[in-house]
């Protein structure tokens, strides 16, 4: 804590004024190419903004699709309608069926995967780590090209669907993609009317991309650290990027196999999962959740790791706990590798099993917890700046505790096994991953976007998109808690009236109320993420210059100008503790904070405007 | 990106005065060992990434074998051990010609490197040959992977007439004839046999699944079958396993074999195919020759492959095999080229030394772990019984 802060090392107190205007890595080259082809990790970091946030479009307009599809339900099967009726609904059932599984799918691979680690991550962490780029930049840009063509496999799905349902023209090999994110056997084998064979071969080339830029993160933070950066001075956001390296490069490759051999099953039939001929569906499932477990936690330890920074940063206060911060991302990580089978609770697995799993899935409350309070702590006594990076955060903890309490009804046994498959686990799911995640990714972008593109946002707007996709969120999505508990099957395109409940001296059909209370949340949802948008656009457009560190941190990204130069930094990078923030103080006529010489014999800590 | 480095002021603590124009060292390392050491810790993480992609498929094969080990045992006679044992007699040898190799470029033989690296893709030339005379042979037998195969269940007749059992022994690499036809007789035969363990029979006319979502008699009940298949012949390992042997939902499974040995072989020999593709490419930067030379032989190996594919679009084997030929004589012509070094092509001593053998090493590692998977693909497909 004593230590000098990096900023005192070097002769490079001047970094601001001296490189502000000059060469940054945003105009060193010029050109479509030097962009496409570029080897430097922030560019391919912001190239993969561009491709995964047009991902996140995609999958929020199913989101919004399907929700509106919910706001009347469709009448059922058999229950007093007409065969005609019937005929319409069963086409609107197919629908809905397209429309969730690609909500998921684009939503899982294309987005939460790879939102933190390959946007975030690429960019910001050689700068973390004093590196000037990561261990290999050329298998950075090709990871790159490779998350692009998996998003080519997507699109020709979509392009498939939108030709069938517009046209009548039916593409070779099945239209969408109608089985689920998950895929399951024999269902996604046999009978589906997608076209699973490409959206399986998307998969897999997304989880390459996936495996390459886990072994490329894995291999800078062993071996690109420079002097004084030890593994105990690491950022927090490292850690968590290294942990979900571990996971990247552990988990992925089983899924790889898995896809291909549905792939060969759905084209050839190969009899290893379709029971049919022979083979074991439930061992697809195995296979498919020793993957995909883990993969939540690729989605949440980066988010992890931006909170981590996001609280110390705006409680101007020293992270509290650091190593248990960092020894839980490492546990979660290994945790995460133990608990596929909590998914298969009614799939036929042995009650022994069953309860090992259970007991597994419970340990992974604690480095869970362990980081909650770590945060908590973090902000109790520090000098708080609702400043929106930390709002972002701050809505992270509120629907990661949500959402990793009602983790625990599923995995105690006793209450899984009526809640699964219902929208239970539609709620719990989407605050933990999606919620949580999101949240944290928009933390990430609020809190780095200065450093980014040199440009303030305006602090007004992204409030307000806060706000309303906070409160949008937890409309949609609480509900569905209630519903789930009710009875509420989840992928159904219909629903009943449910439960009636009397309210203002009114009998209110709960499943109705409540659907529609969640589209109406869903629509305020994508209302605030526009507004995001709209909001780092204007910023891009006509921002405020920002400054080197328009927040006070010590991580030593904000040690270097903003736009960062093309090689990161113009002096050597010696780093010190990355959470002692004594040696700032603000400057309002940059609306920044710079160094302070003084810092040294200040007594008490440098506080906030 | 070497450009940039002009630009930076103080460029890795001092160590930049050692070697700093290196031209193999990338500007954001600080000096070659810690681009080597970077290097090969990435190449070992990713060939962990490759074990357990195939460990997934040992695991696929190894819940598939205990389900129904009567089915591998039997199926697995179809194989050829001898040119089994032969590939794994060559691709031995290639490890050992590769690991050479590294040892040369680490001495500065450039010789010997360049001969090593040749004999070691021929070794590749002659495990993709082996290979592909061995899948030749199921083909003719009808022991392709998926719905053409003999043994498909969905076909509902099983089982038909086929390889395991065509009445003459001695015949069995003949064509089979007309299956389908024959079929029913055949399952006449059988089926009394059988009728007292089978636990389900497919009733005559029954759509092609009606069997489907059934449970598997013989993981649930296992206690209720009674002895046959190896479990029977246990200890009297003389006797050879018949398709009679088998119960019926076994004979039903027997083309599962085929399709778990396509796949995993046929993921390997894919890596095969990118291993001796990452060799020709030290092959040509150990060999010193012109650059734009590189492309030479890659116009008559489009053309063979695109020959192959057009073969594959109109379903001619005979095009296939002109393609394939075609592209694997020219890319040997090329490897022999560069190997011998022909005096139109030299223009230096190569790029790798005891100074810089990286990409040689690493290369060298991928192919080591080629060459161990097909070291467990080898006993657990060919010598089961």
């Amino acid at each position: 804590m004593s230590a000098i802060p990096a900023n005192l090392a070097g002769g490079h107190a001047h970094a601001d004024d001296s490189h502000g205007h000059g060469d940054n890595y945003l105009n060193h080259q010029r050109g479509i190419l030097s962009w496409l082809l570029t080897l430097d990790h922030k560019r391919i970091g912001l190239m993969y903004m561009m491709a995964v946030l047009t991902a996140f479009a995609i999958g929020g307009v199913f989101a919004i699709l399907l929700r509106t599809m919910l706001w009347h339900p469709l009448p059922f099967y058999g229950v007093n309608i007409t065969p005609d009726d019937q005929q319409r609904a069963s086409t609107s059932y197919d629908l809905y069926n397209h429309f969730f599984t690609l909500h998921g799918a684009v939503m899982v691979f294309l987005f939460m995967i790879p939102a933190i680690p390959a946007i975030l991550g690429n960019f910001v962490l050689p700068m973390q780590l004093g590196a000037k780029d990561v261990a290999f930049p050329r298998l950075n840009l090709l990871s790159f090209w490779i998350y692009v063509t998996g998003l080519v496999f997507f699109l020709s799905l979509l392009l498939g669907g939108v030709l069938h349902v517009a046209f009548g023209i039916n593409m070779p090999g099945g239209f969408g993609l109608d089985t689920g994110w998950t895929f399951y056997t024999p269902y996604s084998s046999s009978h589906a009317e997608g076209n699973v064979v490409a959206a399986t071969l998307g998969a897999f080339i997304l989880g390459f991309s996936s495996i390459l830029t886990g072994v490329n993160f894995l291999a800078t933070v062993h071996m690109l650290r420079p002097k004084g950066m030890t593994w105990f001075r690491m950022p927090l956001f490292i850690w968590a990027v290294y942990s979900t390296a571990i996971i990247q490069i552990l988990a992925t490759p089983v899924l790889a196999i898995t896809l291909l051999l549905l792939c060969a099953e759905r084209a050839i039939g190969i009899g290893i999962f379709d029971p049919r001929l022979g083979g074991d569906p439930v061992l697809f499932q195995h296979f498919f959740w020793f993957y995909s477990h883990p993969a939540v936690y690729i989605m949440i330890l980066p988010a992890m790791g931006i909170i981590s920074e996001v609280m110390a940063a705006f409680s101007r206060k020293h992270i509290f706990g650091y190593a248990f911060i960092a020894f839980s991302s490492l546990s979660i990580a290994l945790l995460s590798f133990l608990v596929w089978g909590h998914h298969m609770f009614v799939s036929g697995q042995s009650p022994l099993t069953n309860a090992v799993f259970s007991l597994i899935t419970f340990s992974v409350a604690i480095p869970s917890a362990v980081k909650v309070f770590n945060w908590l702590g973090t902000m109790y006594k520090g000098s708080i700046r609702l400043r929106t990076p930390m709002l972002w955060a701050l809505g992270f903890i509120w629907l990661f505790t949500i959402g990793g309490l009602t983790g625990l009804f599923l995995g105690a046994l006793a209450t899984d096994v009526p809640l699964t498959n219902t929208l239970f686990i539609v709620a719990h799911f989407h605050y933990v991953m999606m919620g949580s995640t999101l949240f944290a990714f928009m933390a990430g972008m609020y809190y780095w976007f200065p450093k980014m593109f040199g440009k303030m946002y305006d602090e007004t707007i992204g409030k307000w998109a806060f706000w309303l996709a906070f409160i949008g969120f937890n409309v949609t999505f609480f509900p569905q808690f209630v519903m789930g508990s009710q009875g509420n099957p989840r992928r159904y395109a219909s629903y009943p009236d449910g439960p009636i409940i009397h309210m203002l001296g009114r009998d209110i059909p709960s499943f109705v109320a409540g659907h529609r209370i969640a589209t109406v949340g869903a629509y305020t949802l994508g209302l605030g993420l526009t507004l995001a948008l709209v909001n780092w656009l204007m910023a891009l457009r006509n921002g405020k210059k920002a400054a080197a560190n328009p927040w006070g941190a010590n991580t030593l990204e904000w040690h270097t100008p903003s736009p960062p130069p093309h090689d990161n930094f113009s002096f050597t990078p010696v780093a010190g503790d990355p959470y002692d923030m004594h040696g700032w103080k603000y400057d309002p006529a940059i609306d920044g904070w710079i160094e302070d010489e003084q810092a040294a014999t200040r007594p008490s800590p440098a506080h906030a405007h | 990106m070497s450009t940039v480095e002009s630009n930076v002021a103080d460029h890795g603590n001092g160590d930049a005065a050692h070697a700093p124009h290196d031209p193999h060292l990338a500007h954001h390392f600080e000096n070659p060992e810690q681009q080597y050491a970077s290097a090969k810790l990435g190449m070992w993480v990713f060939l962990g990434t490759e074990i357990l992609m195939f460990g997934g498929l040992f695991c696929a094969y190894s819940v598939y074998r205990h389900n129904h080990p009567d089915v591998f045992a039997l199926a697995h006679e179809a194989l050829n051990r001898w040119l089994g044992a032969a590939n794994t007699i060559v691709l031995i040898t290639s490890s050992l010609t590769m690991a050479w190799g590294v040892r040369a470029s680490q001495l500065g033989s450039t010789t010997a490197l360049r001969w090593l690296l040749g004999v070691t893709i021929l070794g590749g030339y002659f495990f993709m040959g082996i290979k592909a005379i061995e899948y030749n042979t199921k083909w003719k037998h009808h022991l392709m992977p998926g719905s053409g195969n003999t043994y498909y269940a969905w076909n509902g007749q099983t089982p038909v007439k086929g390889f395991f059992n065509e009445e003459p022994e001695g015949e069995k690499t003949a064509e089979p004839t007309a299956n389908k036809s024959e079929a029913p007789a055949v399952a006449e035969k059988t089926a009394p046999q059988v009728a007292a363990q089978a636990p389900r029979e497919l009733p005559p006319g029954a759509a092609p699944d009606g069997n489907a979502g059934q449970p598997d008699h013989a993981v649930i009940f296992p206690n209720y079958q009674t002895p046959k298949g190896i479990a029977a012949k246990f200890g009297a390992a003389d006797e050879q396993l018949k398709l009679d042997d088998l119960n019926t939902g076994d004979k039903q499974r027997l083309y599962t074999f085929f399709a778990v040995y396509f796949f995993m072989t046929g993921l390997h020999g894919l890596h095969v195919l990118v291993g001796m593709a990452l060799i020709y490419w030290i092959l040509l930067r150990a060999s010193g020759a012109r650059r734009r030379l590189w492309l030479v032989p890659a116009a008559p190996m489009s053309v063979g492959l695109f020959l192959a594919y057009l073969g594959v679009v109109c379903g001619s084997p005979r095009l296939i095999a002109i393609g394939v030929a075609v592209a694997a004589v020219s890319s040997l012509w090329a490897v022999v080229r560069y190997t011998i070094k022909a005096p139109r092509l030299a223009t230096s001593e190569g790029e790798f030394g005891p100074d810089y053998y990286t990409p040689v090493d690493l290369v060298g590692l991928y192919w080591h772990l080629v060459d161990l998977i097909w070291i467990f693909l080898f006993p657990l497909l060919y010598l089961i019984h």
